[in-house]
């Protein structure tokens, strides 16, 4: 009888909890309460934050390969590659390209904060890491969850966790992160210059654009095929205006349903032996500095190419390339209101922070073709 | 050393070329939509 | 002198800051639009009094869509 109930106890996990089990939970929780209480991207940082317990509960075996549930979800979803790339075709039905298409010269911003990218790469090679994980840790500059999630999942799958952590969480501080570096490198005279007004973009330009640059950009870069491929696919859908029931579902359900499959098993990666490295700080520290970084050289490369330019471009603008849409463009909005408050830059930021976008996957696409 | 720093420049440049050869092709496609109409409105 | 206040920018009318008749000065709020989630000022062009409001808010607005017009 002692014994049946002792094979219980033995059966639950409670045993075999260990120290560094709890504090991958509190890391977990506090994800969560950073989503629920701050509001920091709850969308993946909740899902994120509550896969992190869940595979750290012993014996639950969530994440045993070929058994696990929360596995399956990884290995299908995301090492399969599915689950980025359909979270792209739901951006790319949502993404607007109208302000980077009025002003095409905008593309380069979003270029320009690439390079933070590759600063961010350079650095942590030097620190240590070796070129793929340097790769991994730099492309969260890029600001773009889904590009960081397929690329760690091809270069560094050990660092997917960490790195999709740092990514998110560095977007939901993207208001506090930026305005000091913007300040510090632009003048006020700088921060007052009005955008000409940007010019009507034909629907038909809207509906070309995609397929064009599709074609151009997997062509160029063919690493870059799923990303690119689902974006464009998803924003053809927008513009073409007849197939609306395949643009709301993009938009809503399907977006919607993925990221419920991105968020859980990401976190689901982030177990004690894996994540309470050493290594893992590093991580955090170089993502913040990706972000820094990626803002500083977008906002001089558009000092950069005022030198060359009749109409000057607001500098501000460049830091819209760091492709935390929209909030990135928010950040330029509001630091331009504060020199004038009518200057209204929101949406000629909008040009640059799409165009990120695509920055952001092209340089995804390059470490891929060198690395891999 | 030598290794990251091809991957930085060719990073960076490829990036560039990248977003360069998007911003040609959107002006040869405004272009040429230009141009026709233009000509529509000869018409 | 009647002076039209246009949208700087498209969005959502958020809030009618003034009514007509009010008296307004120049760069004083007078609607709040909301673009990207964004709350946006726009401000009175000169001093005046508000003779039409031709928005509501809830209403959907184009950029130089005419909100208001002030004398």
């Amino acid at each position: 009888m002692i014994e049946k109930l002792l094979a219980i106890f033995m059966t639950s996990g409670f045993f075999y909890i260990k120290w560094n089990m709890l504090v991958m939970w509190l890391i977990g929780f506090a994800l969560i309460y950073l989503a629920i209480a701050k509001n920091y991207e709850p969308l993946l940082l909740l899902p994120i934050g509550f896969g992190i317990i869940l595979a750290n509960l012993p014996l639950a075996d969530l994440m045993k390969p070929h058994e696990g549930l929360l596995w399956r979800f990884y290995h299908y979803g995301i090492q399969w590659e599915i689950i980025p790339p359909l979270i792209f075709l739901g951006l790319g039905a949502l993404t607007d390209f109208g302000p980077m298409l009025a002003r095409p010269v905008l593309i380069f911003l979003g270029a320009g904060a690439q390079a933070g990218v590759y600063i961010t790469f350079f650095v942590a090679y030097a620190i240590g890491f070796d070129l793929k994980e340097a790769a991994t840790v730099g492309i969260i500059g890029g600001a773009d969850g889904p590009t960081t999630i397929f690329l760690a999942t091809k270069l560094a799958p050990h660092m997917l966790g960490s790195c999709a952590v740092a990514a998110y969480s560095y977007m939901a501080l993207v208001p506090i992160i930026q305005p000091p570096i913007m300040k510090l490198l632009t003048t006020r005279e700088e921060r007052v210059i009005r955008m000409k007004k940007l010019r009507k973009v034909s629907t038909l330009e809207k509906i070309l654009f995609p397929m064009v640059s599709a074609l151009v950009i997997i062509l160029l870069v063919p690493a870059a095929a799923p990303l690119m491929a689902m974006f464009m696919i998803g924003n053809l859908f927008r513009e073409a205006k007849v197939v609306e029931r395949l643009n709301r579902a993009a938009q809503n359900e399907l977006l919607n349903i993925v990221t419920i499959f991105l968020g859980l098993p990401v976190g689901a990666t982030m177990n004690a032996e894996t994540f309470l490295q050493p290594k893992v700080i590093f991580i955090f520290f170089l993502g913040l500095l990706a972000f820094m970084a990626s803002t500083a050289t977008g906002v001089l490369l558009a000092k950069l190419m005022n030198l060359f330019n009749r109409e000057k471009i607001n500098p501000l603008l460049g830091a819209a390339g760091v492709s935390a849409v929209p909030m990135a463009a928010r950040v330029v909005h509001k630091v331009g209101a504060e020199a004038d408050k009518k200057n209204y830059l929101l949406m000629y930021a909008m040009g640059p922070n799409v165009a990120g976008v695509i920055g952001t996957v092209i340089a995804a696409g390059v470490f891929l073709t060198i690395l891999k | 050393m030598a290794d990251a720093v091809i991957v930085f420049l060719a990073g960076i440049g490829g990036v560039f070329l990248g977003m360069a050869c998007l911003y040609i092709s959107i002006k040869i496609v405004s272009a040429i939509l230009a141009w026709r109409g233009a000509e529509e409105e000869g018409k | 002198m009647a002076q039209e206040i246009l949208a700087p920018l498209a969005g959502k009318i958020f809030k009618l800051q003034v009514a007509v008749g009010d008296q307004v000065e120049e760069d004083d709020e007078v609607i709040i639009i909301e673009a990207m989630k964004m709350e946006t000022p726009v401000f009175a062009p000169a001093d005046g009094t508000v003779k039409e409001i031709k928005v509501k808010e809830g209403d959907a607005v184009e950029e130089d869509d005419v909100l208001a017009v002030i004398e």
